[in-house]
């Protein structure tokens, strides 16, 4: 080890692995892989990627919409931090999804993206048939892996029922291949009120049976579709729309067991969404209006233990939305530890009908659910849909989620 | 089984351990500082290391040794402690000043550090040393990175492949 300017002293993989584990801006690690040959290849490594990843929650790098005429990837802008990476995330993904089987006779349709993985299908949104066309894909580098059809035999065979296919979170990203597949799959049967629910795994290369729930309570689930799937610490929660105070359904995707959970009784027409808290807890955020301000407010609430052992909502913090004497609405969009608030001028949005419509403007902002600090994303047409909201590196510091 | 006999126990003093450096120069510290070293614990569990026995380190010259084993002294007790849960904020502060002061050392040290850090496995030592690198690296260019980190000029081969790693990650410029 001498100081002689000749030498350059070589650290084990272990140690600079270590060392880019602690450079939580993914554009220091960028810059330092540049230093050097032997920094590059530790960095590209997909072990060192994936342990990056799951130690540094990725930036939000923009909004997909699928279901406007504005459809397409919509990058953060500036001045959001993440808004280069963005930039450079939307030239090298394929959002097109070019790389798919060709059939003219089909489009394929997003059912859900997570983990930077898209689950396909190629039927309308509400398929009244058991779909045989599932894929699960990364536009960003043009990989897919066609799912095969839940079989017949298990005991669906000719009925009519509508499916609510959707993607399980990946659980470990620490190791050299990509993690594994789960898809979910709800099937409903609108005649008997049922939910059968089924899971495939890459792994088996099969489904299996997994559970199964009476909608007799949750007759809104008939059309999932309207309802909120969100994912929150191993579990999924549907809330029937964001305004309703039916109590939401929830599977345990550990146990694979179904039930249902009550809301905070903050009133009928609040908008609120559903967070994972910290702790392990699940968590609501509710936008208020307050008349004395005259403007919105973000309440956000925890489901704890009391001191009898039942658990209650508990109302934990306020915090006024920015002062832009706006109207706000939650987005069904969420990634990485934040949710979606879609503003608009208030003046605006009463007047919006007599506008020409390219006119008016929806303000993006995310909503950290940790902090709740607010911080503007971008800013794109009303008519604009934010189907999902999209969280990662752009490459080469993304390693193939397939 | 047994416990291996600890020798800090009955007579109050504390157990001792030598350790040799590459250049054969015998330190000799308590076994709990020692311990910090993973590599080191299961020999010195097994009662080696006493006496005039000692225990070779030939990775380990004798001014790095002395170095690492100053850290090993401080933190022993908190280590000890079961990672001191319940240290006052006065210890805890005090074991902070007394790293930030240590890591401030020229570059090469630093790297022999690193390296013995690694080869002996002091968990805590090894996390202090990458946290330095770590923040010496961050915002900086990847000529600045190599500087500070005392790499040699590129050649033109590597300043040609850092321009088009440059163009690659242009994002990471802005």
């Amino acid at each position: 080890m001498s100081p002689s300017p000749a030498a350059q002293p070589v650290l084990p993989d272990e140690v600079l692995e270590d060392i880019f584990l602690l450079l939580e801006d993914a554009a220091d690690l960028a810059r330092a892989s540049a230093a050097c040959t032997c920094f590059r290849r530790v960095v590209s490594g997909c072990r060192f990627l994936r342990r990056y990843r799951s130690l540094h929650p990725p930036p939000i790098l923009g909004i997909l919409d699928f279901s406007s005429r504005y459809r397409g990837f919509h990058p953060a802008q500036s001045p959001r931090r993440s808004a280069p990476a963005a930039g450079a995330f939307a030239e090298a993904a394929d959002f097109n999804l070019s790389f798919l089987p060709k059939d003219p006779s089909r489009c394929w349709h997003v059912r859900d993206l997570r983990d930077g993985r898209f689950l396909l299908s190629q039927h309308t949104r509400i398929t009244m048939f058991l779909s045989k066309d599932l894929i699960v894909c990364d536009p960003l580098h043009r990989r897919y892996v066609q799912i095969p059809p839940v079989p017949g035999g298990l005991g669906l065979c000719g009925k009519e029922v509508i499916i609510e296919p959707f993607l399980a979170p990946v659980i470990s990203q620490e190791k050299d291949e990509p993690p594994s597949i789960q898809v979910i799959c709800n099937v409903i049967s609108e005649y008997e009120l049922t939910i059968t629910t089924f899971v495939f795994s890459s792994v088996t290369g099969k489904w299996r049976y997994a559970a199964s729930f009476s909608i007799a309570n949750h007759e809104w689930m008939k059309c999932p579709l309207m309802a909120t799937r969100r994912y929150v610490h191993n579990c999924f929660y549907w809330v029937e729309n964001r305004f309703s105070v039916e109590p939401m359904l929830v599977l345990d995707i550990c146990a694979m067991k179904f039930s249902a959970v009550e809301l905070p009784q903050v009133g009928r027409w609040r908008d609120k969404t559903i967070v994972e808290a910290g702790g392990g807890r699940l968590g609501l955020f509710v936008l208020e209006f307050h008349d004395a301000s005259n403007n919105f407010a973000l309440c956000s609430w925890t489901w704890r233990d009391n001191a009898v052992g039942a658990k209650h909502w508990q109302l934990d913090n306020t915090i006024p939305l920015p002062d832009y004497k706006w109207t706000w609405f939650f987005s069904k969009a969420e990634a990485e530890g934040h949710v979606l608030l879609r503003g608009c001028p208030r003046d605006e949005y009463i007047d919006r009908w007599r506008f020409p419509e390219e006119k008016v403007d929806a303000h993006y902002f995310t909503v950290d659910i940790k902090t709740l600090s607010v911080e503007r994303l971008c800013r794109l047409k009303y008519e604009s849909s934010p189907d999902y909201l999209y969280a990662g590196l752009p490459p080469p510091l993304s390693p193939p989620s397939i | 089984m047994a416990a291996p006999e600890s020798g800090d126990g009955n007579n109050g003093a504390a157990r001792m351990v030598t350790l040799i450096s590459s250049d054969n120069t015998r330190f000799e510290v308590e076994a709990a500082a020692a311990s910090l070293s993973q590599t080191l614990q299961l020999t010195i569990l097994d009662g080696g290391g006493g006496g005039g026995d000692g225990i070779p380190l030939p990775n380990v010259d004798s001014a790095t040794l002395s170095k690492v084993l100053e850290y090993c002294i401080k933190h022993a007790p908190a280590a000890a402690n079961g990672g001191a849960p319940n240290a006052t904020a006065v210890d805890r502060a005090e074991l902070e000043r007394f790293d930030n002061e240590f890591v401030n050392i020229d570059q090469s040290v630093l790297y022999s550090l690193i390296m013995a850090a690694h080869n002996l496995e002091i968990e805590g030592l090894q996390s202090l040393v990458a946290k330095k690198v770590a923040d010496m690296i961050k915002g900086k260019s990847p000529m600045e990175i190599r500087r500070t980190l005392g790499f040699p000029d590129p050649t033109p081969e590597e300043q040609a492949e850092m321009n088009a790693h440059m163009l690659e990650y242009g994002w990471a410029y802005e």
